[in-house]
């Protein structure tokens, strides 16, 4: 599926051993150590783990904003690490939205929200939008607000408000940064909702990074990462480890105390599952 | 689109407001120098043709006329045939005068008949003296009547109040002047007034002229005569036409017009042979006689020229700077108030929007915020103009809004784009991340900023070299900005390794202010470009300010060396000592007037009067008014010679027998000043006396002078002595101090003086016999007593260049001019430098010593003067002329002042000062601005101090210290580096003190720039201060509630 999918069609991201190296001050800081994950097309899913696992990292590597030290990241049919500045823009511009966290930070805030839904709406093209402002911020029950200023507006309203000017453009993949940060519960179930409603009604991909367990029992899909790779998964109620592309295996966070790094582990073929015994010191 | 940008400028009110002044700041630093420049070019050139002799504005249609022969080379022709009257002649010009194509720059035209002086004859048959035959077309308008009518009729003239007066004319009384058979009747007495323009021009009735030589006849006043009578052929003269200039119609946009039809016309009158086009009253025009057509507007022009490009270059640098500075401000504000518009940026290009797009969200509200600060800036730079013309310029100067001005408008708008730009360039390339984490520019950013400062010093360096090898002009003026800006960005460079020494000092003291300053400022400081800005601000001001104090103060000190009084009068020239005795009966107190004579480099002037006349100042010889006095007339022992009525003098005749007549003679000064010659007659061999009578020395005429002349067509040329053994007048013996030692010495003749080698000290000698002279080969000595010092001092210029006189003594003598027709022989006093008048390389002597030591006495054409005093009476002229004084002219120094006020460089420091002062409003402003907007950067870091436990207090004296270092830095670089253009441009630049004719040295005035520099600290350290506080007082803990990227 190209990059350019018609607005309403949700994109896949495929991502293969990414690793993304940066500098700070002296030091070489690898934050994705080879990450793999494959999230088909309008599917949602949700990023957890602690601080510095590489959440944001991730999220800023599917949006183009940082370029993969190696591995790739496939959006649709296009690899954001051969694409060149002009076509990450073009990604960004109704194909990939992101939302940063805080509802201030992605929005005008000068303007209303409608104005901010028809300035997201700028750099695309008609046929790639979602729906004219209005009716995008009707079909998110957000049109009783259109006119309001943003200072009126309560923490959940402004995320919502901040989640409709994102999906303006009709994208086919959002990614979420905290989406619910600094929300009540009410606050934060009206974003869920959001989110889901965008999912539903246009299709979109959604990614959101959280800490949040709700949103991740909502959403559907979990992915931990840890230490800059993916280590578990969840659907529903089930935990998974994942099995890394080079065959690294996670264990549970919560079995890391009864086998500590270090420890001998033998592999035993069950048929078509697989033990894993102790060697006793 | 514009609906969310006005949202946005709303939102934004502050930084709105930042922008849009700065704006209006960029538009009208742009425009105020050219549309001062155009006020300023108009007001010198009104000035130029306000002050310009009627003579040079004036156009006059003349010809000449002709006497007996003159016109047909006939002197044997009749007269009275063959000859065109004056009058026609008159009219003929007045037609040629009065084309249509001059009417637009001049005023009416008005005819004139002038004819060769002739003797006045009084009704008893007595010789008044010359007048000149005058016919005036429209003499009413001229003269101011005091009696009688202003318009005489045929066999009527009008004589002037001083003719009447001194001869007992009135209305009625006969008179007779060679042009007419009969008698003539006073009809009018005109009073002596100045020559009125419109009607006479350059010319003017007020001739009168006393002798100044024994044989010269006195010279009254014009006599006016109807036109009936002015039309004799046998006396020469001219007759014409003249037409004033409207001078309010020279302007800069008439130039060119005025030049051309003058041209015209002109070109036109020579293509016929200078004749009128068809006849004149019957008179066909090839039997007129040629006329030219005079008229100097175009070198008036000319001679403004090159001031005129000289202000517009300097408008030009001028103008550069201050909107460079501007630009800066403006840069300055946009830049500071990035960090707000970061994200907005951020988002947009987040978004997806292109580059296009987020360039315009991003310099949008810049754009219109300059676009609506255009209209602005052109109306406050009007006002300042309008403002400047009014106090400055010359009045009826108008502002006018031309090409130029809106040329240069565009040019700002399109400058202040740039700065702007540049401003937001950084948002527009920044990566996303890094702005929504506000990180700092890499290396590329730091590389780029070190090119920047780089350039700006091989500038700087440039302009130096230039100025010390002798390029001015607009190099020159754009110095300080350079300077300043290679300073500031070298001390912003150095600062933060000073900071790190400092740092480690202030470590371990208590209270951590000094420390976090010091740490502030040792990882440079984003307040480091405010430095840079402020020391360009207070370099352009001290300098700007200098400039024009250092001008101000040249000009006055030039004008008081041009016009060295209150007021100096010109007057009609008489021998100089009477000159001085006149003024001396008008003020005999001597602390308002003054006799001055200027003749040919050499100003003489009376000297005890000089201290309390004059505005001259003395210490630029090195002496003190006082000091003057006596440098210029020392003290001499002898007392004058004084003798009444008669002088009797017995002399001993030893000369052998000779046939050549041996005759003694005496030249005395009588008390109003005039010389009285008189000879004992011819000696006979033995002891006999000789008496003489003195005229009009009833009350004393000082003996100046004893000759022996020898008759040198004799056989025989003798040699021998003569010996006066006394000498007595009508009271009794005289004490001449025949018998006292040097006594009285050889006089300096004007063959002495061009030939030293003459000279023979010796012939002249005291005894105790008396007075012995010396006759060597039939050559007889003059002699003359030493009440007087024999070469008398003078003060030289410092570029004046005298041919030595080896007078036999020590002293150094030189020959300067003298005033009557020869040299006279001074000695140089030392002490040099500008001189009252004569300038630079002229001398100035006493008046009373260069009349005595006058070796002809047939006295020059000299500028005869009347200096006056700011004590002087308000009617002091009028008593002037009253006690016999022809008034000539008046120059005084407000006027001259005013002149130079007006020239070129003045009016273009003017507009720097103007500069200046927007210079450092703008600085201030920007401060305020980078203070206030760019808060907000640092309050998010003092809100993570104050979370660790830094008290407020702290926070305050860390950001007041810093805050202080940064602005006292630019401050400081501002004052040292607009002192050192200061110096700089003063050489390069001599216009600004002179040129050629600048009194003497100029240097960086001290005090001035103190004060400047001070007042700049003072503004700028309480600016410091409020936004210290204010920054601290927003750095609320809160804040930090925004979780980072």
């Amino acid at each position: 599926m190209s990059a350019h999918a018609p607005a309403g069609a949700g994109l896949p991201v495929r991502v293969e051993g990414l690793v993304h190296i940066y500098r700070l001050f002296d030091t070489e800081v690898v934050a994705l150590r080879g990450v793999d994950l494959t999230i088909a097309a309008g599917e949602t899913v949700t990023l957890f783990g602690p601080s510095g696992s590489g959440k944001s990292t991730l999220l800023a590597a599917l949006s183009g904003l940082v370029r993969p030290s190696a591995g790739t990241v496939r959006i649709g049919d296009a690899e954001i690490g051969r694409m060149s500045e002009r076509e990450l823009l073009r990604l960004r511009r109704g194909r990939v939205a992101t939302l940063l966290q805080g509802a201030g930070r992605n929005l005008l805030p000068y303007a209303s929200p409608a104005q901010n839904v028809a300035f997201a709406q700028r750099g695309t093209g008609r046929r790639h939008r979602a729906e004219a402002a209005d009716e995008l911020l009707a079909g998110l029950d957000l049109d009783h607000l259109a006119d309001e200023p943003l200072a009126a507006l309560s923490g959940g309203e402004l995320q919502r408000v901040a989640i409709a000017a994102a999906v303006a453009g009709g994208p086919g993949l959002l990614l979420a940064d905290e989406p619910t940060s600094q929300l009540d519960a009410a606050g934060r179930d009206a974003v869920i909702a959001t989110l889901q409603r965008v999912n539903e009604r246009f299709g979109t991909t959604v990614v959101a990074v959280t800490h949040d367990r709700e949103v991740g029992a909502r959403l559907g899909r979990q992915v931990v990462m840890r230490a800059g790779r993916v280590g578990e998964e969840g659907r529903g109620d089930e935990r998974f480890v994942v099995v890394g592309a080079d065959g690294a295996l996670h264990l549970p966070h919560s079995e890391r105390d009864a086998w500590p790094a270090g420890t001998l582990v033998e592999v035993r073929r069950d048929g078509d599952d697989l033990r894993l015994v102790r060697r006793q010191p | 689109m514009l609906a969310l940008l006005w949202r946005a400028v709303r939102w934004r009110r502050a930084t709105s407001l930042a922008v849009l002044a700065a704006s209006v700041v960029a538009t009208a630093a742009g425009t105020l120098g050219p549309l001062y420049a155009r006020s300023a070019e108009e007001s010198l050139l009104r000035q130029r043709v306000a002050q310009a002799p009627a003579v040079q504005v004036g156009l006059t249609v003349e010809a000449q006329l002709g006497g007996p022969g003159r016109l047909t080379g006939d002197m044997s022709s009749d007269p009275t045939t063959g000859q065109v009257g004056p009058p026609v002649v008159a009219d003929a010009a007045r037609a040629v005068a009065a084309d249509h194509r001059l009417d637009r720059w001049f005023g009416p035209p008005s005819a004139f008949v002038e004819l060769d002086s002739t003797s006045l004859v009084l009704d008893g048959g007595s010789v008044a003296g010359l007048a000149q035959p005058v016919w005036l077309e429209r003499a009413c308008e001229g003269l101011q009547m005091d009696s009688g009518t202003c318009s005489p009729g045929p066999g009527q003239v009008l004589v002037s109040r001083r003719t009447a007066q001194t001869f007992r004319l009135a209305v009625g009384s006969q008179v007779r002047l060679s042009l007419a058979a009969r008698p003539l009747r006073v009809a009018g007495v005109y009073a002596d007034v100045a020559a009125a323009e419109a009607v006479w021009g350059a010319r003017s009735p007020i001739q009168w002229t006393e002798p100044r030589q024994p044989d010269d006849v006195l010279k009254v006043d014009a006599v006016l005569v109807a036109r009936d009578d002015i039309d004799d052929r046998t006396l020469g003269g001219a007759a014409g036409a003249y037409r004033p200039l409207r001078r309010d119609t020279i302007l800069l946009s008439t130039t060119g017009p005025v030049v051309a039809d003058v041209a015209a016309v002109d070109r036109d009158l020579r293509a016929v042979g200078g004749r009128p086009a068809g006849a004149v009253r019957g008179v066909a025009a090839e039997d007129l006689p040629p006329m030219t057509l005079t008229n100097q507007i175009t070198d008036l022009l000319a001679e403004v020229a090159p001031q005129r490009r000289d202000l517009r270059g300097a408008a030009l640098a001028i103008t550069l700077q201050l909107v460079a500075l501007a630009w800066f401000v403006l840069f300055l504000v946009v830049a500071t108030t990035t960090e707000e518009r970061s994200a907005e940026v951020a988002l947009a290009k987040l978004r997806g929007l292109s580059l296009r797009r987020t360039a315009v969200l991003a310099l949008a509200e810049a754009c219109v915020l300059l676009l609506a600060a255009a209209p602005v800036g052109l109306a406050l730079s009007y006002l300042v103009v309008s403002r400047l013309v009014e106090g400055v310029l010359q009045p009826g100067t108008s502002v006018t809004l031309d090409r130029t001005v809106w040329l240069a408008l565009a040019a700002a708008v399109v400058g202040g784009l740039v700065a702007a730009a540049l401003a937001t360039a950084r948002l527009l390339t920044a990566p996303v991340l890094d702005q929504l984490r506000r990180t700092a520019g890499g290396r590329a950013a730091r590389l780029r900023g070190v090119a920047v400062d780089a350039v700006a010093l091989v500038l700087a360096a440039e302009g130096v070299y230039l100025l010390r090898t002798g390029v001015s002009g607009a190099v020159a003026l754009a110095t300080p900005a350079l300077l300043a800006l290679a300073g500031g960005l070298v001390a912003v460079r150095v600062l933060p390794f000073v900071a790190r020494l400092a740092v480690a000092s202030t470590r371990g003291r208590p209270g951590a202010a000094l420390f976090l300053a010091a740490r502030n400022l040792a990882r440079r400081p984003a307040g480091s470009r405010v430095s840079v800005l402020l020391a360009v601000a207070v370099a352009l001001a001290v300098f700007g300010v200098q400039e024009w104090r250092i001008a101000q103060e040249a000009r006055f000190d030039l004008a008081r060396t041009q016009v060295p009084a209150a007021q100096v009068v010109h007057v009609a020239a008489l021998p100089p000592w009477a000159l001085a005795e006149v003024v001396g009966t008008v003020d005999p107190e001597g602390t308002w007037a003054m006799a001055a004579v200027s003749v040919d480099g050499t100003l003489a002037v009376d000297s005890p009067r000089f201290a309390a006349v004059s505005a001259w100042d003395p210490a630029w010889v090195g002496t003190t008014p006082a000091g003057l006095a006596r440098v210029l007339r020392p003290p001499v022992d002898a007392a004058p010679v004084t003798a009444r009525d008669t002088l009797t003098v017995t002399v001993d005749d030893a000369l052998p027998a000779r046939s050549s007549k041996t005759s003694l003679g005496a030249r005395l000064i009588a008390p109003d000043g005039t010389d009285r010659v008189v000879t004992f007659g011819a000696l006979a061999r033995g002891t006999r006396d000789y008496t003489v009578r003195l005229p009009s020395c009833a009350d004393g005429c000082r003996l100046l002078r004893l000759t022996l002349d020898v008759d040198p067509f004799g056989d025989v040329q003798p040699s021998g002595t003569v010996t006066v053994t006394r000498m007595s007048d009508a009271g009794g013996p005289v004490d001449a101090g025949l018998s006292a030692p040097g006594g009285w010495r050889l006089a300096r003749t004007a063959s002495l003086t061009l030939d030293p080698s003459r000279v023979r000290p010796q012939d002249v000698a005291t005894s105790a016999a008396g007075l012995v002279l010396t006759v060597t080969d039939g050559t007889g000595p003059a002699a003359e007593p030493a009440d007087h010092p024999a070469d008398p001092p003078a003060v030289l210029g410092d570029r004046a260049s005298y041919s030595p006189y080896d007078s036999g003594s020590d002293a150094p003598t030189v020959r300067v001019a003298g005033l009557d027709s020869t040299q006279l022989v001074v000695t140089a006093t030392g002490r040099r430098g500008p001189l009252p008048v004569v300038g630079r390389a002229g001398a100035l002597v006493d008046l009373r010593n260069a009349v005595d030591s006058a070796a002809e006495r047939r006295w020059s054409e000299a500028d005869a003067q009347v200096w006056l005093s700011p004590a002087a009476p308000p009617d002091a002229v009028r008593r002037l002329g009253a006690a016999g004084l022809s008034v000539r002219g008046v120059d005084s120094l407000a006027e001259r002042q005013a002149v130079l006020d007006g020239d070129g460089t003045s009016l273009a420091l003017v507009l720097y000062l103007v500069a200046a002062v927007a210079a450092l409003l703008a600085g201030g402003g920007a401060l305020l601005a980078s203070t206030y907007l760019g808060g907000r950067r640092r309050a998010y870091e003092l809100a993570a101090a104050r979370l660790l436990g830094a008290r407020r207090s702290s926070l305050v004296a860390a950001g007041r210290v810093e805050q202080l270092v940064l602005v006292l830095l630019g401050v400081l670089v501002g004052g040292v580096t607009g002192a050192a253009a200061t110096w700089l441009v003063l050489d390069a630049l001599p216009a600004v003190t002179g040129g050629s004719e600048a009194v003497r040295a100029y240097g960086v005035r001290w005090p001035l720039l103190l004060a400047v520099t001070g007042a700049a600290a003072l503004v700028a350290a309480a600016f410091s201060e409020l936004g210290a506080r204010r920054v601290v007082a927003a750095a609320d803990t809160g804040l930090l509630r925004q979780v980072q990227a």
